[in-house]
């Protein structure tokens, strides 16, 4: 038997099972014989029918036609990163070719062991998983969970003076997202924590960051939106921007819509960005920075994407250990100033990126439990 | 979609013929490659990769057997490529029982197999509905007489049904009749008789 005869011996093989089945008196014979009995005399094809029907072949062509677009612009971060190794003689990490196949957004809170977390008014600790349909009763109020999803609904109350708080913490190799009760979605990346109030009364909206957060604010001309991250306070004319305070350095904010001012609380002095900027306050010198960046970089992450624009290895492996819930351990020093480019998807297995990189700069890794050790 | 028309259209790239690519191949391909791997979670991505190489690549192919082939080939490749991926991984970890990938001999049994299934249910597509009923009591293991009882017609009547169905199949599905027929065809045309 060899590949191409693969189909005319199927057909015979179906054929003549079929015909046994209905009573015709035939049979195949050599290495075919086994195949037609186990087709005629036992249940193979309602079980391997069963086996089959797991996989949806109309969401797989949907989906493939969807990447082909992806495809190109994968294509053109690709070009952007070869642009940077030429100039800088940087490395480049290739996508590698398995990221064609690779599973799309969407498939949240699968590495994680320790659970997200909603924490109520009264101190009261809810686990949420990823998969969860549930509904909560906070101060006659519903809060309904849907598959990574929260949603908050309700008046706003003119009268109440007392602002209800929940916090949600998100752990180490999970994401989850919340809809607030103004409408505000805010998306939280892996080890990170949002208070909100669960009604925003009064005149302002404000909530807490701790770690990284896409906000997409509900545009409200009369009632500001401020986000505070650490000593940070982020005034929001509704938008869509991703505040980071994971950085060694900084707390970096980046808007892609709208409009937003940011303000040290210690020098008090607020700063206007416009979409494609970056504010980076330093954890130093308590400065704020603006420049122009490339915004895709920095909110990749929402679409299932890791984005590393001449990063150093620690950082990129920082990001790495949040996502995929890993400790590093350095054996050497030695790569830790090597910088990397690129654009890889967020595989379900770490050890596909850390091929890539080894295939890439030769750096070896050794997963082990939860630990990826560097070793040169 | 008859099997040349599918053949022509992914030549041409045309999106029905995906589609109908997708609607024959996908599901068996994937049953496949998580066999091969021994683990459903990239069953669904090497499928996808090989597929959407039939559509942005200069392929062609000549009938339906070559497309069959070059996309169980391509799955099992791929697959091997994980299976390699995966054990220098776990070589790292000293455990080498992860090196026992597949060979090529029985990848090709296990591609002949989901094509068995494959053909069967396209066979059974073109039955009439009450003929289905019949082969699939028959599977189940039910007696002539059993089936009569549950489809509320005669014994005759069910063997009747057998009898015209496979001789339906057997002229129009069996490679090795079909072969013979156009056989008999061409001798029996006057010009081609010399």
């Amino acid at each position: 038997m060899n590949w191409e005869n693969i189909d005319t011996s199927a057909r015979r093989i179906a054929a003549r099972a079929v015909c046994r089945l209905f009573g015709e008196e035939i049979n195949v014979e050599g290495q075919e014989e086994g195949l037609f009995r186990e087709l005629t005399e036992t249940s193979l094809f309602e079980e391997e029918m069963q086996r089959r029907s797991r996989y949806n072949a109309g969401k797989a062509f949907r989906k493939a036609k969807g990447r082909r677009r992806l495809h190109l612009v994968r294509w053109y971060g690709a070009a952007a990163c070869a642009l940077v190794m030429a100039l800088g003689g940087w490395w480049l990490l290739r996508t590698g070719q398995s990221a064609d196949g690779g599973a799309l957004v969407g498939e949240y809170g699968i590495h994680g062991s320790r659970q997200i977390c909603l924490q109520l008014s009264d101190g009261k600790r809810v686990a949420l998983c990823s998969e969860d349909t549930l509904q909560l009763q906070e101060q006659d109020k519903t809060i309904e969970v849907r598959g990574g999803e929260i949603a908050y609904s309700g008046e706003r109350k003119a009268d109440s003076r007392e602002e209800v708080w929940n916090t949600l913490t998100v752990p180490k190799g999970a994401e989850f997202r919340i809809k607030l009760s103004d409408g505000t979605v805010v998306h939280l990346n892996a080890d990170s924590r949002l208070q909100y109030p669960m009604l925003f009364s009064g005149k302002e909206r404000r909530v807490r960051l701790q770690g990284e957060a896409w906000f997409e604010v509900a545009k409200s001309a009369e009632i500001p939106f401020y986000v505070m991250a650490e000593d940070l306070e982020i005034r929001v004319y509704g938008t869509s921007f991703n505040v980071n305070t994971h950085g060694m350095r900084a707390v970096q904010t980046v808007l892609t819509e709208g409009e937003v001012g940011v303000r040290s609380l210690r020098s008090g002095k607020e700063v206007r960005m416009v979409p494609g900027q970056l504010a980076e306050y330093g954890r130093s010198d308590r400065e704020l920075r603006i420049r122009e960046v490339n915004v895709r970089q920095y909110t990749a992450w929402k679409e299932g994407y890791f984005y590393f624009d001449d990063r150093s290895l620690e950082e990129m492996m920082d990001e790495l250990a949040r996502w995929y819930d890993m400790e590093i351990v350095y054996q050497s020093n030695h790569g830790k100033m090597l910088h990397f480019s690129g654009y890889v998807q967020r595989y379900k297995d770490v050890r596909r990126i850390l091929a890539t990189l080894t295939e890439a700069v030769g750096i070896r890794f050794k997963v082990t439990g939860n630990r990826i050790i560097i070793n040169n | 979609m008859e099997d040349s028309a599918l053949v022509e259209g992914i030549n041409r790239k045309s999106e029905a013929a995906l589609k109908r690519l997708y609607d024959r191949y996908y599901s068996p391909l994937c049953v496949y490659a998580e066999k091969l791997l021994n683990d459903n979670g990239y069953a669904e991505d090497v499928v996808q990769l090989c597929l959407i190489k039939v559509w942005d690549a200069d392929l062609t192919f000549s009938d339906i057997r070559a497309l069959s082939a070059w996309l169980y080939k391509s799955v099992y490749h791929a697959a091997v490529d994980i299976m390699r991926e995966r054990a220098a991984f776990k070589e790292l970890e000293n455990d080498r029982d992860y090196l026992a990938a597949v060979q090529e001999g029985e990848a090709v049994d296990m591609a002949l197999r989901e094509e068995v299934i494959t053909c069967f249910h396209e066979i059974l597509d073109c039955l009439s509905p009450q003929q289905r009923e019949i082969l699939l009591y028959t599977l189940k293991g039910c007696k002539v007489r059993e089936i009569a009882t549950l489809l509320h017609v005669s014994e005759n009547a069910v063997k009747m049904q057998k009898k015209r169905a496979y001789q339906y199949v057997r002229d129009h599905f069996d490679p090795d009749k079909l072969r013979f027929l156009l056989t008999i065809f061409f001798l029996s045309n006057p010009v081609t008789r010399f």
